[in-house]
């Protein structure tokens, strides 16, 4: 029986949280080493730079601080990286955390999973891996992530883990580099019926520029016009025509702008947390990585606390609260703090990617309907 | 009767929630809310049970009349049997 966990339970128990400020969901982010070197990735380190920058976490370490989250109340548990299958130790984590209780979800690339990591996933298979796919062929993962062999790799771990009966969910961030590749993409998750969810606004890369032409990703116009095209490719020519009348934005986050002077609205820092690989606490993974508190330390009400009292400060921009735009928009905090490196002033390029939308989006329908007369 | 499969109880706040383990995760990747009822009849399960044991359990347990109790634990084993979460 391969099936989510039902959304409704999940729902409730969230709100719930978020209601009496219970940290239930927490993202464990045990490595930013990968096996792969993707152009646009915001997280990678060389084994060189993370030396300089601290020691991977054992898991004794990160089974402790799990331990301390699982009696705060945490249910929910994300374990990314970097590539959470490079950390030495990974099998003993993920085979503790799934004994002690939580709902575990795992991102991954996929490409380090072959038969005998799934015969031992069985074992303690968790309630989802999220597989992010970066093209339809080698001749992408070359160039997108210098792993010549990176597709077959990640093919195989998907029909593997599929077969054995682990739920999956694949996700695809869509840059200029691998944008000829997303038709192909999403009829593959459609073909092996997986879900799947590309999304075409990515974060700034926080390690190099945060212009809007960061050269990883698209200008805020064509980022709205994939986001169009993304929904055309899923839903199909005829709802995407029918949604196009009146249907938003599709939203890609739980977040949106609040009046002047009002707090963030989403989860991150209300029921749920980051913890990056050297220890820091942050409401998000999005979020700037300059926590004072180290997570391995001290008693977790504590960090949770102060994660919560950082994230009360935060106000967001007055011009969103004021933007005719917002309730499509749904710009995140940690959109506007990376975008901008401050709270003050509405993110450029989000305002850009927003407003072209309807634009880029009737552009769109122009092409469908034009190659129906030709 | 008896449950099958293997589980972990959690209290998260002030919700009882069962959560699969091992290989019973891969046939049910999903999890289980208990209120105080059920949380009564799944205790039962935990052993070697019949439908009268569950139902004194309830009985003493809740002020409940008998036709209450039967309809609500009928209920709840014909959800578990949806799942084939039960041994019989
Ligand atoms: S696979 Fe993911 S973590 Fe690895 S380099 Fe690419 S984007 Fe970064
Ligand atoms: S369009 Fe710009 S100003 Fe308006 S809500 Fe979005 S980010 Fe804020």
């Amino acid at each position: 029986m391969n099936m989510p966990v039902e959304a409704a339970m999940v729902e409730y128990l969230y709100q719930k949280a978020s209601a009496s400020g219970s940290p239930i969901s927490g993202t464990f982010e045990l490595t930013p080493l990968c096996n792969m070197n993707c152009s646009m990735c915001y997280v990678r380190l060389s084994k060189e730079e993370q030396t300089a920058r601290g020691e991977l976490k054992s898991a004794e370490e990160w089974l402790n601080l799990a331990r301390r989250c699982k009696d705060a109340g945490m249910l929910f548990l994300l374990i990314t990286g970097g590539e959470p299958f490079t950390h030495p130790e990974i099998r003993t984590i993920i085979e503790e955390l799934h004994r002690m209780g939580f709902i575990l979800t795992i991102n991954t690339n996929g490409t380090m999973i072959d038969e005998e990591t799934v015969s031992w996933l069985k074992k303690v298979p968790p309630a989802r891996i999220n597989v992010t796919l970066y093209g339809a062929d080698n001749d992408t993962y070359k160039r997108l992530c210098r792993c010549p062999d990176g597709f077959s790799k990640a093919d195989k771990a998907i029909m593997l883990l599929k077969e054995n009966g682990i739920n999956i969910k694949i996700n695809c961030s869509v840059t200029p580099y691998n944008a000829d590749d997303l038709p192909e993409i999403i009829s593959y998750a459609k073909r092996n019926e997986i879900v799947i969810q590309p999304t075409a606004y990515m974060f700034p890369s926080n390690k190099k520029s945060t212009e809007t032409n960061n050269e990883f990703r698209f200008s805020p116009e064509k980022a709205a016009y994939y986001t169009a095209y993304i929904d055309y490719l899923i839903n199909g020519k005829d709802k995407f025509l029918s949604f196009s009348k009146d249907a938003v934005i599709p939203a890609d986050n739980d977040d949106n702008c609040g009046k002047t002077g009002e707090g963030i609205k989403c989860r991150a820092g209300k029921c749920s947390f980051w913890i990056t690989w050297d220890g820091q606490i942050l409401p998000c993974g999005m979020f700037p990585r300059n926590a004072e508190k180290n997570a391995f330390e001290g008693s977790f009400d504590e960090l949770w606390a102060y994660t919560k009292d950082m994230t009360d400060k935060i106000r967001l921009p007055a011009d969103c609260a004021e933007c005719r735009l917002k309730k499509e928009c749904r710009a995140c905090a940690a959109m506007v703090i990376s975008e901008n490196g401050c709270f003050d002033k509405a993110p450029e390029y989000r305002c850009r990617y927003v407003s072209s939308f309807y634009t880029e989006r009737n552009r769109l329908i122009n092409e469908i309907t034009h190659k129906e007369d030709n | 009767m008896k449950i099958r499969g293997e589980f972990i109880t959690r209290q998260i706040l002030d919700d009882t929630v069962v959560l699969p383990v091992g290989n019973t995760a891969i046939e049910f990747n999903n999890m289980i809310m208990l209120n105080s009822v059920s949380l009564v009849i799944w205790q039962c399960l935990e052993n070697d049970v019949s439908f009268d044991d569950i139902l004194k359990a309830v009985t003493d347990n809740f002020e409940v009349s008998q036709e209450q109790a039967v309809a609500d634990i009928r209920e709840f084993l014909d959800g578990m049997r949806s799942y084939n979460l039960l041994d019989e």
